[in-house]
């Protein structure tokens, strides 16, 4: 949990940000970093290390100093605000669905997930083919089946599947009617922790985002291929049931590496179904994002589909509010509070001169929009 | 000169807009240029100076009917050489290799040329036909911008039955067993697709059961290294075969990334021509300062059904490589592989821009017969290479101002 409105930045001369607090200094220089609130940032070109103290806090605990610096050095160097300001809001509104899904705010739900599926999708499925907006449909509907088939989502697969073939009538009247004939294969790779770790491995993981540790590599490998290493004596620990937490550990110092890696093999040991509602809540959450944007794709078409699209994407988000208000969610404390992180940092964000003039003015948008999603709330 | 390297193509999108971040639970802002509206902007360039074909805009499409955009440059068509780029979709800088090497030679061609440089590309272009095909895969293109930002393979459908069976493996080893369900698949490696005389041999690392090429389908996928149900079944493919088979090229080239590689195919090592034009290469790029490593494909690790494989075997051993360009393997880990940033796009064709025209120029030699006699010859910085063929065509390896 975290002081909204603060972030660690690298500053070249202390003096030049006197309203901060210091957390470190290189050695015999006026450079170092520390804590700065919002205010005295805006427009400024500082170079930001973390967006919380508490991110910061989690990355040094437990280094020496000398630790600490090389990993500030580092993070200086591979920090980009470009790839974080997304995910930063969208958690802190995910977060905030899942408040109001577990005190049965339907109307607060909707609205906020509304704002959600703008963060994830940026627009992007605008300019694409209704072909393209199908296919993707489909691969988010049968992904779900698959999992629901496989873990312990807590959701109907068979109800699933009729949405596929739901969804892959509507394709099959642009011409592509191999969905109806069966379900698309996904591929589903799991994030494993794999030892030890020699050059064979260093060799598989040659173009995957991977991890490594003392004597492991923790990284995405495919499902039905996990057996088979396993029979081939390496010892495999799974680590989550996709691939998504590597991108982030790969730009963590090594100790903070060692002790995500080991939480999430502790998580998975102790809490599969807790670990396997979250990850089917996400999964849920784009499948809805996407059949979203296609219904109103068909609606705007004319497409004879596309009434039943539309209500089946109705009854979905019913569904998506029942599957957040039974999924953990530890990222805020309260609603109020997600709210308010939420709204900070997208005002933050529409100051910093890193983004273009369009994420700038997208962000302040946004920062507007969640300020009425307070104002409304009953 | 100042090219179209500030930010990357998408087929045929340009502005900003978001794409997935590489874990894919997220956005991210990115700007692009139009393939397609630049394509047709050199073309009409080109054409104006007469050395390209205005009717030449694709060599064929892919599986969801996209173009294979392509463009036709230069008036020698007794001598004609094949670029080629982003068969696998992620490698974005891939696409912009061969797009970059087709806006410089159509904006330097000059009647008048003045500086040496300028003299050379008129004398290339006047004496081959070179064309060029940034974007092989524009299905998988586009899903690697909407969905999935680590997509490698193409996007055909496949509706197979279940299946059992056991590939053979390149290496000889013990064949694995292989089952797998009825399905709609999707996902086939086009890099593992071509109908090379070993398509459909599984390939390993020495000691891995992770597969290089694999011949299940449930390979295929992000990280695909699926050879497809059958050679060339996928129209992208099919279709870089049939421009192959019409156009006798006399070199071809095919850009991919990352790790910083030039590589050759796996049985030219005792090629002397091959050699000659992969070392020569290689001297060039490594004189712009930015190392990258000349070696058989198989030391990165073997592959069947590849594009360069192909080529090499329909030509009858004409000069075939794939540039690995950036970034290295330790950058890979910082930017998450397939991401190299926009600023890098620069460096990065200009390192390999030599290579690239020499290699248009080495398509019009004839490897030599008969004995092979001569001194050692120092080519560029870095690369001493025997010339015990051609001794007088060295000088194409030097000279270049880029």
């Amino acid at each position: 949990v975290t002081a909204a409105g603060e972030r660690v930045v690298w500053f070249h001369d202390w003096r030049t940000l006197p309203e901060g607090r210091q957390l470190g200094a290189l050695h015999g220089t006026e450079a170092g970093w520390g804590v700065v609130p919002d205010a005295p940032l805006a427009t400024r070109a500082t170079p930001l290390l973390y967006l919380d103290v508490a991110a910061y806090d989690d990355a040094v605990r437990a280094l020496p100093p000398e630790e600490v610096e090389r990993a500030v050095l580092r993070r200086r160097e591979v920090f980009r605000l470009g790839s974080s300001d997304v995910s930063r809001v969208l958690e802190s509104v995910h977060s905030a669905m899942a408040h109001a899904a577990k005190t049965g705010e339907a109307e607060v739900f909707g609205r906020l997930a509304t704002i959600a599926v703008e963060l994830w999708e940026g627009g992007r499925f605008g300019p694409v083919e209704t072909t393209t907006l199908l296919e993707a449909t489909l691969d988010a509907d049968a992904r779900a089946v698959l999992e629901a088939r496989d873990l312990p989502l807590g959701q109907d697969a068979t109800e699933l599947e009729n949405r596929y073939h739901l969804d892959a009538e509507a394709m099959a009247d642009f011409g592509r009617p191999q969905y109806t004939r069966a379900l698309l294969h996904v591929p589903r790779r799991r994030l494993c922790r794999i030892a030890p770790r020699d050059e064979v491995l260093h060799g598989d993981f040659h173009d995957e985002v991977h991890v490594t540790g003392p004597d492991w590599i923790a990284g995405p490998w495919a499902e039905h291929a996990v057996e088979t290493l396993r029979a081939s004596g390496r010892r495999v620990d799974l680590l989550a049931f996709d691939p998504s937490p590597v991108a982030a550990w790969a730009l963590e110092t090594r100790a903070q590496i060692e002790r995500d890696v080991q939480a999430a093999v502790e998580r998975m040991s102790t809490d599969v179904p807790g670990v396997a509602k979250s990850f089917g809540r996400d999964l849920r959450f784009r499948q809805h994002a996407i059949r979203g944007q296609a219904a109103a794709r068909l609606a705007h078409d004319g497409h004879p589909r596309a009434g039943d699209m539309e209500r089946d994407v109705e009854l979905e988000r019913s569904q998506l509010l029942d599957l957040y208000a039974r999924s953990p969610d530890h990222a805020t404390p309260s609603f109020d509070a997600a709210i308010e992180r939420a709204q900070i940092d997208a005002a933050f964000f529409a100051t910093r001169s890193e983004l273009s003039a369009s994420s700038r003015s997208r962000w302040q948008r946004m920062a507007t929009t969640l300020s009425q999603v307070t104002v409304k709330r009953p | 000169m100042s090219l179209k390297w500030d930010k990357y193509h998408s087929y045929d999108f340009a502005g900003d807009t978001y794409v997935p971040t590489i874990d894919g639970t997220s956005s991210e802002a990115k700007s692009f240029n139009s393939l397609k509206d630049d394509f047709d902007e050199l073309r009409t360039l080109g054409s104006s100076k007469g050395i390209v074909d205005a009717g030449t805009t694709s060599v064929g499409t892919s599986s969801q009917g996209r173009d294979l955009c392509a463009i036709k440059v230069g008036k020698g068509s007794g001598t004609k050489v094949l670029f080629t780029g982003c068969h696998h979709a992620r490698e974005w800088i891939a696409l912009e290799m061969v797009f970059l090497v087709a806006e410089y030679l159509v904006r330097t061609y000059s009647d008048s040329p003045s500086t040496d440089q300028d003299k050379r590309i008129k004398w290339l272009l006047d004496n081959r036909e070179v064309w060029l095909v940034p974007l092989v895969n524009p299905d998988g293109h586009k899903w690697s911008m909407l969905m999935e930002r680590d997509w490698r393979a193409a996007r055909g459908l496949h509706d197979l039955p279940a299946g059992d069976f056991n590939p053979p493996r390149l290496d000889g080893g013990t064949p694995r067993h292989i089952t797998y369900p009825a399905a709609v698949y999707t996902g086939v490696d086009l890099n593992r697709n071509y109908g090379t005389s070993d398509w459909g041999n599984e390939t390993f690392r020495a000691g891995s059961t992770h597969p290089t090429t694999s011949a299940d389908p449930r390979d295929g996928g992000a990280n695909s290294v699926w050879c497809g149900p059958s050679a060339a079944s996928e129209p992208e493919v099919t279709a870089i075969q049939s421009l192959m088979s019409a156009q006798s090229f006399r070199a071809a080239i095919t850009y991919h990334s990352f790790s910083q590689l030039l590589l050759y195919p796996s049985d030219g090592e005792n090629d002397p021509f091959l050699q000659f034009v992969g070392k020569g290469m290689s001297s060039l790029i490594d004189e712009k300062g930015n190392n990258y490593t000349y070696e058989s494909s198989n030391k990165l690790y073997p592959t069947t059904g590849d594009a360069m494989q192909y080529f090499w075997e329909v030509s009858s051993k004409r000069p075939s490589f794939t540039p690995e360009v950036r970034p290295t393997d330790a950058q890979g880990e910082q930017w998450g592989f397939s991401r190299l940033p926009e600023d890098q796009i620069e460096g990065c064709f200009r390192e390999n821009l030599a290579a690239a025209l020499a290699l248009i120029q080495c398509a019009g030699f004839d490897a030599p017969s008969g004995p092979r006699v001569s001194p050692a010859v120092t080519i560029g910085s870095q690369t001493q290479i025997k010339l015990n063929v051609m001794p007088n065509c060295w000088k194409v390896f030097t000279g270049w101002t880029i």
